[in-house]
């Protein structure tokens, strides 16, 4: 008996446990082999199926498709990386294929559901600050890059800022001939630019911040010399954002007249997430589980709908509005009022209804002056990138709370005309000042579909009913990704003299929250949760030295007083503090 | 019916052939129930009131005394265990092999006085007597067999010939040259 006189379905389970790397060798064998395999899409799926996402549409060629991944695997770990005189040519033929694959793993990613087991019908977090889960396509692209130094700085570190960083700093050999250099084409540096926005930028930042031999990028100890430094200058530029067709966001193409409308700018895109997760990892915000799990993470939730809603706060309020009813006691405008609010919702394409987190980064307004207008003598390129910052920045924390106001068709000629424009209102909340109602601004805005297939969103800052602050940006990954939205802040009538600055925000939640809920929102998202000595039953008690192990970068008095009303109180003092912290002070 | 409760099934005879004898096995219900075909004719045996359950094709005895003894080894607690464990899947989910089967492979099957041939005559057996679980462990044997070994490995393990022409086999690498 041999192989060959198996059943053709057991012929084929074999194969499929088989790796897929092995059907390059297989056909070659004998002729029963290769009849069986070549042109077996059926066993192809099967293989694919096995460790990767079943892909949402129907039209799919699993042979390519699986090809593609293997061949992804073996350029990532490719020999011709470690080669001084082969890696520069071996990266630059192979980035266009890198980023399709990865580009295209990630748009025909599915969230799992929780459990093998139990396939329950709905999603659910598996804890309230995972707002989303990782999928298949993303832990095997993850498998790729986040043990791998060399395919990280190969792939992910072709843009013009990594450039720069090569020229003007003696960069680690082996770094040398791997991150970009001047003679990188644009389209490059553009795809290389967006792998690395969609990787994410903690592993960069990781890079730099743990080993002694990244010095050179660390945002710490000489920021004029790191990738940090550089990022700044690119995103406190003011010429970025009065270049023509950029609507001052992380975009371009805006007066091309080609009717496209706004395309993502990934180099300026990478250059904010840099400067804003240096920033949360100087301040000590990076570890906080509302922050990490979209900004310590790779590949996080950057694809379409990865979002999982958070159910449970709506199940109570459902409860209580079905006691009202049974109660009697219902208010007809009210009622109508919430009616409205709910159809609205349910025309909203983007998930816009909810609260978000954001981050506002900024820099003092007389370095940012002196930044863009230096003196008449200072010696500087005027054409050229400009210097890189070492003054050190502010950061806001802030909380976001919006619903959805109006639905309406596309409006503006590069929008997608099949999408709606949302416009929303709501109020935003700094976590860092004093939580009292003045801090709170009022905040309207849209969302909209662009020709491009980006999720574009526009916010304006309203204080004592005058617009102040607005923000471009775009969602990161797609229609209600986690990852959240990318953008810029600037003054309302685009003032060109400033200031500006990059900004982020992604949900955490689905329903407004207010008052005591917010309260319990909050340590939720913040890590304390469980204080470990409650003297009283009013007050929580931590030790220093708790609080110290959360943020060495905090200094206490031994008089400060550690006795505070809630989990939450706690967790905002340490925010007040991480955002008053600067490291160049 | 109580889980000691034993069933008896009969291997089918072929006289030319002296490893298919029509040897009789005695085995645990419950264990015997991973079967698929047992199963089924468990149940219409039962109504003929039949003790001993004939099997159709012919599994040399070696090979069925093995079965057996997997199947033992594997027998469920309960019936209701029996029903979870024999829930078909479509999906091709990787079965996690411990120890004892790792062993039972490798030095029954595979090992010493069988060989490869003895591995396939299981595969072939757990198919034809429907165990899921056996025969998805028998092709992941296989299949680790076959991991990452050039053609010509491969050849050498299944004991199967180069049948190519050399332009067919030239032929054959340009097609797949899309791992390299």
């Amino acid at each position: 008996m041999t192989i060959l006189q198996l059943p053709p379905e057991i012929f084929h389970n074999i194969l499929v446990f088989v790796d897929p790397e092995d059907l390059g060798t297989l056909p070659l064998t004998c002729r029963h082999f290769n009849d069986f395999i070549s042109g077996n899409n059926a066993l192809c799926r099967d293989m694919y199926l096995r460790y990767l996402d079943d892909p949402p549409t129907t039209n799919f060629n699993y042979t390519e498709e699986l090809h593609d991944v293997v061949r992804l695997a073996k350029v990532c770990s490719s020999q011709q990386l470690f080669e001084p005189d082969n890696a520069r040519a071996f990266i630059l033929e192979e980035l266009p294929f890198v980023h399709r694959v990865v580009t295209h793993l990630l748009a025909n990613s599915v969230p799992p559901p929780p459990s093998p087991r139990d396939p329950a019908p709905q999603i659910i977090r598996t804890s309230r600050t995972e707002t989303f889960n990782p999928s298949n396509n993303a832990t095997v692209l993850n498998s790729y890059f986040s043990s791998n130094y060399l395919s990280r700085s190969a792939f992910f570190k072709q843009s013009t800022i990594f450039a720069r960083l090569r020229q003007t700093n003696n960069v680690h050999p082996r770094d040398g001939f791997v991150i970009g250099d001047d003679a990188t084409p644009p389209e490059h540096r553009q795809q290389s630019a967006k792998l690395h926005c969609l990787y994410g930028i903690a592993d960069t930042l990781k890079d730099i911040t743990n080993r002694r031999r990244y010095r050179y990028a660390a945002p710490v100890s000489s920021p004029a010399r790191s990738i940090y430094g550089l990022a700044c200058s690119k995103v406190y530029d003011l010429r970025e954002y009065r270049r023509h067709g950029t609507a001052w966001g992380p975009f371009y193409g805006g007066d091309h007249g080609d009717g496209l409308g706004l395309r993502v700018d990934w180099e300026k895109t990478e250059a904010i997430l840099l400067v804003i997760g240096a920033n949360l990892h100087i301040k000590g915000l990076a570890d906080f589980e509302g922050v990490e799990n979209v900004w310590g993470r790779p590949f996080a939730g950057v694809w379409e709908k990865s979002y999982i809603p958070w159910t449970l706060g709506r199940l109570k309020l459902e409860r209580e509005r079905e006691e009202e009813r049974l109660r009697g006691d219902v208010d007809e405008d009210e009622l109508k009022k919430r009616q409205e609010k709910e159809e609205l919702e349910k025309q909203d394409p983007y998930g816009v209804g909810g609260t978000w987190l954001r981050i506002v980064c900024f820099l003092d307004y007389s370095d940012f002056f002196l930044f863009n207008f230096p003196p008449a003598n200072h010696p500087r390129n005027n054409a050229g990138p400009r210097e890189a910052i070492d003054r050190g920045e502010a950061t806001r924390l802030i909380l976001m709370k919006v619903r959805v106001t109006e639905v309406e068709k596309a409006t503006e000629p590069g929008d997608d005309p099949n999408w709606p424009v949302v416009h929303f209102e709501g109020i935003s909340r700094a976590l860092d000042s004093s939580w009292d109602e003045n801090a709170d601004s009022e905040l309207i805005g849209t969302a909209r579909m662009t020709k491009e297939g980006e999720v574009r969103w526009t916010t304006y800052s309203i204080y004592s009913g005058e617009e102040r602050w607005k923000s471009e940006g775009f969602q990161l990954g797609g229609v209600k990704s986690a990852r959240g939205v990318i953008g810029n802040w600037f003054d309302k009538d685009y003032n060109d003299r400033g200031p500006c600055g990059p900004t982020a925000f992604w949900k955490v939640a689905d329903h407004e929250y207010s008052g005591d809920d917010t309260d319990m929102l909050l340590s939720n998202l913040l890590p304390l949760s469980k204080p470990p000595l409650p003297p009283s039953h009013v007050a929580y008690y931590y030790p220093i030295s708790y609080a110290k192990q959360l943020s060495p970068f905090f200094t206490f008095k031994p008089s400060d007083c550690l006795f505070f009303a809630s989990p939450a109180q706690f967790s905002l003092n340490l925010i007040q503090r991480a955002c008053s912290y600067s490291p160049f002070s | 019916m109580t889980s000691n409760a034993t069933i008896q099934i009969q291997n089918k005879l072929n006289e030319k052939n002296e490893s298919v004898s029509g040897k009789i096995f005695t085995i645990n219900r419950l264990a015997a129930m991973q079967s698929g075909v047992i199963r089924v004719m468990a149940q219409c045996c039962e109504l003929d009131e039949i003790k001993v359950i004939p099997l159709h094709v012919a599994i040399p005895d070696h090979t069925l005394g093995l079965i057996v003894e997997w199947l033992d080894h594997h027998k469920p607690a309960t019936d209701s265990e029996l029903a979870e464990d024999t829930q078909s899947s479509d999906s091709y989910k990787r079965v996690e092999m411990t120890e004892w089967d790792q062993k039972f492979f490798d030095d029954k099957v595979t090992g010493a006085g069988s060989n490869d041939e003895g591995l396939l005559r299981i595969i072939f057996a757990a198919n034809y007597l429907g165990i899921e679980n056996l025969l998805d462990m028998g092709v992941q044997v296989v299949a680790n067999m076959l991991k990452g070994k050039s053609a010509e490995e491969i050849r050498y393990i299944l004991k199967i010939q180069n049948d190519f022409t050399p332009e067919e086999e030239e032929a054959i690498r340009a097609e797949n040259n899309w791992t390299e």
